[in-house]
């Protein structure tokens, strides 16, 4: 097989992947009640803006349209489509590996210039129509902050593959970042300079072909990618997914619990004892966590800026939600391959199940009640 | 102790891994169950320990009898420590007041004490594969099923888990156990019970394999390579 007819396969089947994963999160219901009317909304606020600028745009400083620019076109992760069967096969047959390299980073830099094209051309009519810019400072900024976009995202994955202290990558990573946000403010600075804009593409066209070269040489850094393209690969999985049925590893891997140490139940009778390794196991698994929170403050927002009524609805779907969350959490623990080694006592479950739903939705619910109540009487008042 | 008879089961309907297997294990009873690859032996397990959706046959543990299982590959919480996970084995099967004890012992017994507070996915795959052996050892059940219990440990884990299972023995718990390496089989396992195809191909001690593949003298090996050879 050929360099390039090995990539296209292979970037085909993380489409028919990632295509997978949203036809599994999305239904035809999310498609005609959200997707469609939003996409809809869009295109007509888009030939809007073309005509008239919204009119926030007057208030809001174009470098803000900028920073939201720049961090749009960095999104996409530089990719590599290695697998880890790769080291038994193309790693063998280094000519072909050689030429592999060239065309996924030829394919990656092109991806990122195309995804920053398009946030430039959502953003074009506001730049035009509402801050006024003319066709020659556009393409100057698409120069720039193409140019930006693509040095920074592959910046990131050398960054990525080279360094392994957690820490000090992300730390990289942050002053990578900002370094591009400050140079795409800076040349905005000078954009009607085109002296200055020429020499200043020039220096980032020669930055990036050694950023290129570099990606092209570099050795040693196989498990690395494989690693890398295993989490861009199952990005929706874990997008859609993230919050039930998989357990996402945490920033800063530990080798033991940083807090949540000792009992917290203090009673000792089976259940509590499982109660208490039940809410370690989820305080630990910071998603789970987050996705509480997360009912809890969209719902405390909802109760707070919708009209009276909806306030019950919202609380009523709220405690719904933090039921069938936690159901599914306990599902999810006590389902789990390890419990199958043994034969558990079904009393025990059924009462442990019984208080881990209480235990953790009706503190929230609580808080929520005290929120509408609150908010109730402060409308009537 | 344990009584299966399997009539089918499998992963899709009309793909049946194993059919009509029937044996049984009695208390203080060392059973091996043998096979190639793919011969059904991992789906036996399955089916019996009810892993497994729509599979028809009886499977009759004694009454009142616990059994623990020793699965092939260690399957561990991510966000439990090692003792947690011990813990958490003892509650949910009402282990009583004597696993704290048993546990201490075991996990000196496999010198894991410097990481009882650790999480095991930071463990080597043996260390995960003791934390499995901990785990069903520290229960007393009187039904242990084994499947592959030596991939990943290192010789003296091995031969602490052949103590182990000797003891465990002794005290009349009866052991199923799959596995590969026949040598170890032929001198600790009571009988054998040899899977090809999904279905029962031979059942008996080492003698009665030899009577039946005709190699009279031969090892354990010799004769299931003999038994599969002429099923071919």
């Amino acid at each position: 097989m050929k360099a390039l007819s090995l990539l296209r396969k292979r970037i085909k089947s993380d489409f028919d992947y990632k295509y997978r994963d949203l036809r599994t999160a999305i239904d035809w219901t999310v498609l005609l009640y959200i997707l469609i009317p939003a996409t809809v909304i869009f295109i007509a606020m888009y030939r809007s803006w073309w005509i008239e600028a919204p009119e926030w745009t007057a208030s809001v400083p174009e470098e803000v349209a900028l920073i939201g620019l720049f961090f749009f076109a960095t999104t996409l992760s530089f990719r590599t489509y290695v697998e880890e069967a790769d080291q038994v096969f193309i790693m063998g047959n280094t000519e072909l590996m050689v030429t592999y390299q060239k065309w996924y980073t030829l394919f990656s830099v092109v991806r990122t210039v195309g995804w920053g094209i398009i946030g430039l051309g959502v953003l074009l009519p506001l730049l035009i129509v509402g801050w006024g810019w003319s066709v020659s400072e556009v393409a100057s900024l698409a120069s720039y902050i193409l140019l930006m976009s693509v040095i920074v995202t592959l910046g990131k994955h050398l960054l990525q593959v080279t360094i392994s202290i957690v820490w000090v990558k992300w730390v990289m990573i942050g002053l990578l970042t900002t370094l591009g946000v400050g140079t795409v403010l800076v040349l905005h600075t000078v954009i009607d300079r085109e002296g200055i804009l020429v020499f200043v593409c020039a220096v980032l066209a020669v930055i990036l072909s050694l950023l290129i070269r570099v990606r092209l040489t570099l050795k040693g850094t196989f498990f690395q990618d494989v690693i890398l393209e295993r989490g861009y690969k199952q990005h929706f999985t874990k997008l859609f997914l993230g919050p039930s049925g998989s357990v996402s590893k945490p920033l800063i891997e530990r080798r033991r619990p940083l807090l949540v140490k000792g009992k917290w139940i203090k009673k000792n009778d089976p259940v509590s004892r499982i109660l208490d390794l039940y809410l370690k196991w989820l305080v630990r698994s910071f998603d789970k966590l987050q996705f509480y929170l997360q009912v809890v403050g969209w719902s405390n927002v909802a109760i707070y800026l919708l009209p009276l009524v909806v306030k019950f609805i919202v609380l009523g779907f709220a405690l719904y939600a933090l039921t069938s969350l936690s159901r599914s959490d306990w599902k999810e623990f006590s389902d789990h391959q390890y419990g199958k080694l043994f034969q558990w006592d079904e009393g025990v479950r059924r009462d442990a199940e019984g208080k881990v739903v209480k235990l953790i939705s009706m503190p929230a619910f609580f808080l929520l009640c005290i929120v509408t109540v609150g908010v109730v009487w402060m409308q009537v008042m | 102790m344990l009584n299966v008879a399997i009539e089918s089961a499998g992963y899709q309907d009309n793909r049946k891994a194993v059919r009509n297997i029937a044996f049984d294990v009695g208390a203080g009873e060392l059973v091996g169950l043998l096979g190639g690859n793919g011969a059904g032996k991992s789906t036996t397990i399955k089916a019996l320990l009810g892993l497994l959706k729509g599979w028809k046959g009886n499977v009759e543990i004694k009454d009142g009898a616990r059994y623990a299982y020793i699965p092939e590959q260690p399957v561990l919480y991510d966000y439990l420590t090692f003792y947690e996970h011990l813990e958490l084995a003892a509650a949910s099967s009402q282990g009583g007041e004597e696993w704290e004890r048993r546990a201490k012992e075991l996990i000196a017994y496999f010198r894991m004490e410097k990481v009882v507070d650790d999480y095991p996915s930071s463990f080597s795959k043996g260390m995960k594969q003791k934390v499995m052996l901990i785990t069903a050892f520290m229960l007393k059940a009187d039904l242990y099923i084994i499947d592959e219990p030596f991939l990943g440990l290192d010789p003296r884990a091995t031969k602490d888990f052949l103590t182990l299972i000797e003891i465990e023995r002794e005290r009349g718990a009866g052991i199923l156990m799959c596995t590969h390496v026949l040598d170890t089989a032929e001198r600790i396992c009571d009988r054998f019970i040899l899977l090809n195809d999904g279905t029962l191909l031979a059942q008996g001690s080492l003698h009665d394999f030899q009577l039946t593949s005709g190699e009279e003298t031969g090892s354990l090996l010799d004769c299931v390579d003999t038994l599969l050879e002429q099923e071919r």
